[in-house]
């Protein structure tokens, strides 16, 4: 019992967790989005490989 | 007369539904692959799980996507029956073709593809929406990208709250969020892909005369649609469960949580805007973000190359087609 009280507690904070995470990226996607897709899409593909390439230098080894 | 027209926009229509459950049938196997590869739910729960939801969102999602489709990529004048018919058996053709090799290309893109390229075989380049196309042109970069993106903030998020976790509590809970990530990305993917067939559907009977002044996507068109690609979902292609699920990337179950959540928010989103994107790409995405934060090389990046590459030839091979089948059926 006290075990399924903890997952449910936890699963409750993880899925807070995300809502933090996900809104405000989407938050500033719409932001991009109004300013023009002259403006997203360079911007997002900068972003994403940027952190493409952050990710590989930091995992590297692993 | 008009009833032989009236049997032939009715058999475009069937036509258009037997596609969306090929969607069903070809992308939605997406919306199960890390539920079933993280063992969360069977095969067979995990598709009437995302089938259930697939027709769920039917109600309270809009029709923005439907609309662009509808209007926003070709001009209305030149759609006629032939147009659609011939639209949808170039995507048909090409989901066959990719479905046989189990790479998870975008129906909507096919779609997409196949109605630009029978327009253009009917009336030329101008008919062409430039702002609608380039929208759509763009979101195939952008929608993978950002799944990736919103992918491994949420990994990157997840990583941090269960660093000290003991790894057996990490699995209960995930299993269980899993179940809600998995809707959440059924619902986006009913909403957005369900709506493309509705917008086809939808510019069939007001170009044939059947909606009346005004373009509207009637109820019976929505619920159809829903019905077909949920449908669709169930009779499921495990090809691609597998080549999304298992062939990617290896993924625990808080990794599909973060994959799945991330490409959900990111198809939402693109739904609320009017935008059809591909939920395969933006999974696709997704996933290769939440196996980036373990390490790149975790990324089988030959077959993602593989999958980028029929990305790319989608929209121009299955617009082929349709020019070709709208050639030979202006002829009949």
């Amino acid at each position: 019992m006290k075990t399924v009280l903890m997952e449910v507690a936890l699963g409750a904070l993880t899925a807070a967790v995300a809502i933090l995470v996900l809104v405000p990226t989407f938050v500033v996607l719409k932001l991009l989005l109004d300013a023009g897709l002259e403006v997203m899409f360079p911007s997002v593909v900068v972003f994403g490989l940027l952190l493409a390439y952050i990710l590989r230098r930091e995992t590297v080894g692993r | 007369m008009m009833d032989g027209e009236v049997l032939f926009v009715a058999s475009i229509v069937v036509v258009a539904l037997v596609f969306d459950f090929f969607n069903g049938f070809h992308d939605a196997a997406n919306s199960v692959a890390t539920i079933v590869s993280t063992r969360v739910l069977s095969p067979l729960q995990a598709v009437v799980w995302a089938a259930f939801f697939n027709f769920v969102a039917a109600f309270g999602l809009g029709i923005h996507v439907a609309n662009t489709i509808g209007k926003g990529i070709v001009d209305t004048s030149v759609v006629d029956e032939r147009v659609v018919l011939s639209a949808l058996i170039g995507a048909i053709v090409w989901d066959v073709i990719t479905w046989r090799y189990g790479l998870p290309t975008s129906s909507s893109h096919a779609l997409i593809g196949g109605l630009v390229g029978a327009a253009i075989a009917r009336a030329g380049t101008d008919v062409i929406i430039g702002a609608g196309l380039e929208k759509v042109s763009a979101f195939i970069v952008i929608s993978p990208m950002v799944g990736f993106i919103a992918a491994v903030f949420l990994a990157l998020a997840v990583l941090q709250l269960y660093q000290r976790a003991a790894p057996s509590a990490v699995q209960g809970v995930f299993r269980r969020l899993q179940l809600l990530s998995a809707a959440a990305y059924s619902l986006g993917h009913g909403t957005n892909d369900a709506q493309k067939t509705m917008g086809i559907i939808a510019v069939l009977l007001f170009t044939t005369g059947h909606l009346g002044g005004e373009f509207h996507v009637p109820l019976w068109v929505i619920l159809s649609a829903h019905a077909a690609i949920a449908l669709g979902t169930l009779f499921g292609g495990w090809r691609i469960v597998r080549t999304m699920g298992l062939r990617i990337t290896k993924l625990e179950p808080q990794d599909g949580f973060a994959a799945e959540a991330a490409s959900a928010a990111a198809i939402l989103f693109a739904t609320q805007v009017g935008i059809p994107v591909s939920t395969t790409h933006t999974i696709s995405g997704g996933i290769v973000g939440v196996g980036s934060t373990k390490r790149l090389s975790a990324v089988r990046w030959g077959v993602a190359a593989n999958i980028v590459i029929a990305w790319i030839l989608t929209i121009p091979i299955s617009g082929l087609i349709a020019a070709g089948v709208y050639l030979i059926a202006r002829e009949l």
